[in-house]
Parts: C-alpha cells; sequence; structure tokens
C-alpha cells in the first residue's frame, strides 16, 4: 500500500456535519423519502470515528419523534410521509446508538411491534409497507428492529428463516426473493435475519463453505468488492461482503491490504467523505460503508462495528439474545 | 395531458410544525404546491381521474416517494371498477407505467406496482410485457429489478417459452451476463424433472463452447459446475468434463511450484479451481486437489489465498 493513503478522519466528521446545514439545496429535499436513514448512516459512521458527538443528540431524537406516523404507528422517513419497514429500522437503530429506546414509551413502542409483525406474509417474508413490496431487506430490517426491542418471537423468526432459506442460490449466494440473481447486499440481510434469530445452524456446512466462496469471489484483483459477478467494484460492498464474511468467521478470506487500498482511494480528499469508486462524487451511504468496512478489518483502531447489526459493538452488546431465556 | 380543476382543494402545509435544523428546507413554490395538493387529496382518500393525474405529477419529480405509489394504486382498483371495460382501462395504465419505467431505470416501486396492476388484471398477458422487459434490458443488460420481474412473470404466466433463446441471445451480446447465465439455471432449476437427456447434452455443450470461447469467465464457469450439480443423476461425463477443464491450465500440475515466476500463464485460473474442486471430493485425486489450491494461492488466483490455503488444510 503506498504510504501517502491515510484515512482523513478529521475530514469526514467535518464532511457528514456539513450535510445537517446543506438543508437549502434542491437535492437534499428530492431525498426526503431517504432522511431518516441518512441521519442513521451520518450517526453510525460518527460512532465509527469516535465523534459521535458531532451531531446534536437532543435535535437528532426530536427529529425521529417526529416522523412518528401515528396513523400506522410506526416511523416513515420525514415527517407525513408513510411509515415504512426501512425507516423504522432506522429510527430504532438511532434510539438504541443513543440509549433513548424508552422515551418512545409503552404504548408506542406496543404499536410499533405490531407493526413489524403485521407487514410479515403467509410465506415468512416481510412486506415494506401495506403496499407490498417484498424482498429479503424486509425481513432483515423487520428481525433487527424486533431484535433491538427485545421482541422476537418464534411466531415471527421460524416462517421467517424458512423464506430466508428459500432465497438460497446454486452458487452460494443469496437473491432479493426466491430465484432472483445472487447479490452481496442480500447475502448481508440473508445471513444477518439468520444470526440475529440465532439460526445460522440451518445452514450446512458445505453451504457455508459456498457462501463464503461466492463472498470472497467478489474481491477483484485491484482490491475492491462487488456486488456480482463481472460487475465494477464499490465501496458499499465493502460492508455487505465483510459483514457477511465476519457474520460466517470467514473474514479473513479476503485480501485487507489490498481493500483497505481501494476504500482509502475513494476518499474525498477535500471535502472528506467517500465515493463508490476512485474520483467519484462522495456521498454519506459510501462514507459509512467506507469506514464500518475499515472497521471490521481492524483498521487503525476505529470503534467496533457488529457486523449483525451495523451499529457500534458497545451498542449492541446490550441488546438481549434470542432465544429469550 | 388533460387539464383538471384542483380550486377546490386546499393544499396542506409540507413543512412541519418543528422548525430545529435537521428538518428546515426550502421549497420551490412549484414543489410545494404540488405535494400540498397530494397531501390534501391522500388525507380524504379522494379515489377521482384528478387525483390520478396528479399522482402522475408527483411521481415524475419524486418516483421514489413510495406513499404515492400506495395512493395511485388504491385510486387505479377504484377507477377500475367504474369503468365500462376493466380490461382497457388496466391496459391504459400499464401504458403510463410503461413510459415511467423508461424514464425511472433504477427505481423499484414501479415493478411491485407493475405486479399488482398484473394480479388485478382479468386477462393479464405475458406478451404485452415482452417489448418493455426487452427494452429495459437494452438499456442495462444486468438490470436486477428488471431480471427479478421476468422471473416472476415465468412463475404467474407459467411460461417458460421464451427464456432459453432470450438468455441465448444476451450471452451472444455479453458473455460475462451473469444475470443472463443466472436466469438459464433458473429455467432448468424450473424444468429440472421433465428435462430430456438430449437437452441435457445440448446444455452441456452449450456452455463447454460458451467457455471454449472466453474461459476467464466466472459466470459460465459457475453454470457449468451449477449445472452439472443440478444434474448430476442424469450427466455422466466425468472423463470428458475433467479433459475439457485440463485443456486451459497448460499442465501446469506437472511442473514444480517452488518457482512461480516461471509458471506459465495459464488460460482460465476458474478452470484450475473448477478441477481442484473436483478432485476433492475423491481421496485418490486429493494430492492433484492440494497441487492446483497451491497453484491458485501463489500464482493464478494470490489475492484469495486465504481461502485456498483454508481448502488445502481441510484436504490435508
Amino acid at each position: 500500500m503506498s504510504e501517502s493513503l491515510t484515512l482523513l478522519r478529521e475530514k469526514h466528521i467535518r464532511y457528514i456535519e456539513s450535510l445537517d446545514t446543506k438543508t437549502h439545496n434542491f437535492e437534499y429535499w428530492l431525498t426526503e423519502h431517504l432522511r431518516l436513514n441518512g441521519i442513521y448512516w451520518g450517526l453510525t459512521a460518527l460512532c465509527v470515528l469516535d465523534s459521535p458527538e458531532t451531531f446534536a443528540k437532543d435535535e437528532v431524537i426530536a427529529f425521529v419523534l417526529s416522523c412518528w406516523d401515528d396513523k400506522y404507528g410506526a416511523f416513515a422517513p420525514f415527517p407525513r410521509h408513510d411509515a415504512h419497514l426501512l425507516t423504522t429500522l432506522s429510527a430504532v437503530q438511532i434510539l438504541a446508538t443513543y440509549d433513548a429506546l424508552d422515551i418512545l414509551g409503552e404504548a408506542r413502542k406496543a404499536r410499533l411491534v405490531s407493526f413489524i409483525r403485521g407487514n410479515q406474509l403467509e410465506d415468512g417474508s416481510f412486506q415494506g409497507d401495506r403496499f407490498g413490496e417484498v424482498d429479503t431487506r424486509f425481513v432483515y430490517t423487520a428481525l433487527s428492529a424486533l431484535s433491538i426491542l427485545g421482541e422476537l418471537t418464534p411466531e415471527v423468526v421460524d416462517p421467517a428463516v424458512e423464506f430466508v432459506l428459500k432465497c438460497y442460490n446454486f452458487d452460494g449466494g443469496f437473491g432479493l426473493c426466491p430465484n432472483a440473481e445472487s447479490h452481496a447486499a442480500q447475502a448481508f440481510t440473508c445471513l444477518g435475519a439468520l444470526a440475529i434469530s440465532n439460526k445460522l445452524d440451518v445452514l450446512s456446512h458445505e453451504q457455508l463453505e459456498e457462501i463464503g466462496w461466492w463472498l470472497c469471489e467478489r474481491q477483484l484483483p485491484e482490491g475492491g468488492l462487488n456486488g456480482r459477478p463481472s460487475k465494477l467494484p464499490d465501496v458499499c460492498y465493502s460492508w455487505w461482503v465483510l459483514s457477511s464474511l465476519a457474520i460466517i468467521g470467514k473474514l479473513d478470506w479476503i485480501n485487507y491490504e489490498k481493500l483497505t487500498e481501494f476504500i482509502l482511494k475513494c476518499q474525498d480528499e477535500k471535502k472528506g467523505g467517500i465515493s463508490d469508486r476512485p474520483e467519484n462524487e462522495v456521498d454519506v451511504f459510501h462514507t459509512v460503508f467506507g469506514v464500518a468496512g475499515l472497521s471490521l478489518m481492524g483498521y487503525d483502531n476505529l470503534v467496533s462495528i457488529d457486523p449483525i447489526y451495523c451499529m457500534p459493538s458497545t451498542v449492541t452488546t446490550k441488546f438481549k439474545k434470542y432465544p429469550y431465556k | 395531458m388533460e387539464q383538471y380543476d384542483y380550486s377546490d382543494i386546499k393544499p396542506l402545509p409540507i413543512l412541519t410544525d418543528q422548525q430545529d435544523e435537521l428538518c428546515r428546507i426550502m421549497y420551490t413554490e412549484d414543489y410545494k404546491q404540488l405535494m400540498g395538493l397530494a397531501r390534501a387529496l391522500i388525507s380524504v382518500n379522494e379515489l377521482s381521474a384528478r387525483a390520478l393525474q396528479l399522482t402522475a405529477q408527483v411521481i415524475d419529480v419524486a418516483p421514489a416517494f413510495y406513499t404515492i405509489w400506495n395512493y395511485r394504486f388504491n385510486i387505479t382498483r377504484h377507477m377500475m371498477t367504474e369503468s365500462d371495460d376493466t380490461v382497457s382501462y388496466l391496459n391504459k395504465e400499464l401504458d403510463w407505467l410503461d413510459e415511467v419505467t423508461l424514464n425511472n431505470p433504477k427505481n423499484y416501486q414501479i415493478w411491485s406496482y407493475r405486479q399488482s396492476l398484473l394480479k388485478l388484471h382479468p386477462s393479464p398477458s405475458f406478451k404485452r410485457e415482452l417489448p418493455i422487459l426487452k427494452l429495459m434490458i437494452d438499456d442495462d443488460s444486468k438490470n436486477y429489478h428488471v431480471w427479478s420481474y421476468r422471473k416472476w412473470c415465468c412463475l404467474f404466466f407459467n411460461n417458460f417459452q421464451h427464456e432459453l433463446a432470450y438468455t441465448s441471445k444476451l450471452i451472444e451480446l455479453d458473455i460475462y451476463n451473469n444475470s443472463a447465465w443466472t436466469h438459464r439455471m433458473f429455467y432448468w432449476v424450473n424444468f429440472k424433472d421433465v428435462a430430456s437427456e438430449v437437452e441435457l447434452a445440448d446444455e452441456l455443450q452449450y456452455t463447454m463452447d460458451k467457455i471454449q470461447l472466453v474461459p476467464q469467465n466466472i459466470s459460465s464457469w459457475t453454470y457449468f459446475r451449477g449445472f452439472q450439480e443440478l444434474f448430476h443423476n442424469k450427466i455422466q461425463r466425468e472423463s470428458e468434463v475433467v479433459q475439457f477443464a485440463t485443456s486451459f491450465i497448460a499442465s501446469v500440475l506437472s511442473l514444480p511450484i517452488d518457482l512461480p515466476q516461471d509458471l506459465p500463464e495459464i488460460e482460465s485460473s476458474y478452470a484450475l479451481e473448477f478441477l481442484a474442486n473436483h478432485w476433492s471430493a475423491d481421496p485418490r485425486t486429493q494430492d492433484s486437489a492440494v497441487k492446483a489450491y497451491s497453484l491458485l494461492a501463489i500464482k493464478y488466483d494470490p489475492i484469495r489465498k486465504n481461502l485456498w490455503h483454508h481448502k488445502i488444510n481441510k484436504l490435508n
């Protein structure tokens, strides 16, 4: 690795901080539907960079609560939008990171749990909202949120696990739904869902070998990871692939040195932030998954991140482990 | 585009009462007006032609705003029952959706909306879906959502007759197209029990021809291996397959391993890996497997050397 490549910690912190103050620009309001997710990405990146105080905790919590959709009893990405599973997970993650889940209160928490459970379908899968978009992202999202709230039950977990297994493919990867092409992000959602449920043992030893092979096969000779065979590398797969390998205990099948070099080359040296590929425009999504990937590889004493929850390990150790005693 | 009157609707404010730093946003007047109207109509659940028109405008500026898709679906479901001709009403909706699809190739919501429409449709047709599927794949031959949707269609219509020819055409255009290769596997998985020996032999030959054309291709090798695993009871051509794979590795197995820089280039590291995996299964050939994995680790695929060492340790 070239000597000059180092993680520009301070610049990344300033970059994430600056996103909050850019509320006047056009792109910002077009991304309302991702706002709560964006705050989760920013906060998690700041945690990994050991600078969570960069966000004003009280303001963030107030914003999260303002996204509560009282009609459906869950969180929307932005005030007055519809509740959705993806943003509900982000809200729960943010509150848990701040150790502030109690602020929900029993009544709201009960509604939240029933919203999540209510989106499970007969085959064990979850829809993102009542409109019915189904995929393994939502299985992960639902199980992760319920797990953080300490509310998993066999009625929810068992059919979900069965659905996840149907998304396993002949090549050792997982698809977005049964039959769909293997994709690295889906390896994370499927393995993460199994790990949260403490059900990784439903995979055979041979399957775990195949999965590990498919995942490390994502590394290209230049070092970066792609999401599918013959696609370009992208920093976000540093998270989806590495976390998956970490979950099945095969993290070292990736060449750390080469991947680290690839991630560091995607930094914007002037304004901070990390992009998908070298020379591209940075964003908060790639910034969090870049630093989270580096953390999994033990780079430069970054704060430890939990590969299952994509949250600081100090936070996730407090979660009740399923099955509950 | 038809002009509708919305003057009786009082737009709802789109800003919240909360004025903290995180959500204070400057909107353009047009956007405020449009979103305000949409929120007002949603709040009274108006299911009308003008509401439908408004959702089209909102989708035009914010296609990933899923609330508006939910609302549009409710309107459509209601309006089709009011219409004299449900079929042509839904076909018109699909025509509109085709246009939105072409303008938003990466959007997720479009495809689940499309599935919902076909489930509502009294006489849905795969043929009607083929042109938009083709256009979208022509635009991006690895579009994940389009391929997933195509699979959904095959199962929904129980129609696989186009699939082999279609994937052949795409593989012809881009032999590295993993989506096309895995779609081909999807076809065989669904025809597992009825595939004839002749068909299987043809398919094996097809795959070998494609590997011959471009030997260093992860997708065709993975397919090759997966296909043989799927039909291991019906395909018994072990020695031929091994001989085929061996033709891409320049006899490196018989060369000394201690000087990696002196080893020749080979046509395909995947062929070497295929052989290593094959030889691992039989105690009599495990020495060859160890040598093949060692060659991958030191010369032909060093970035994964920890994986190859793991495989060697398992064999020892």
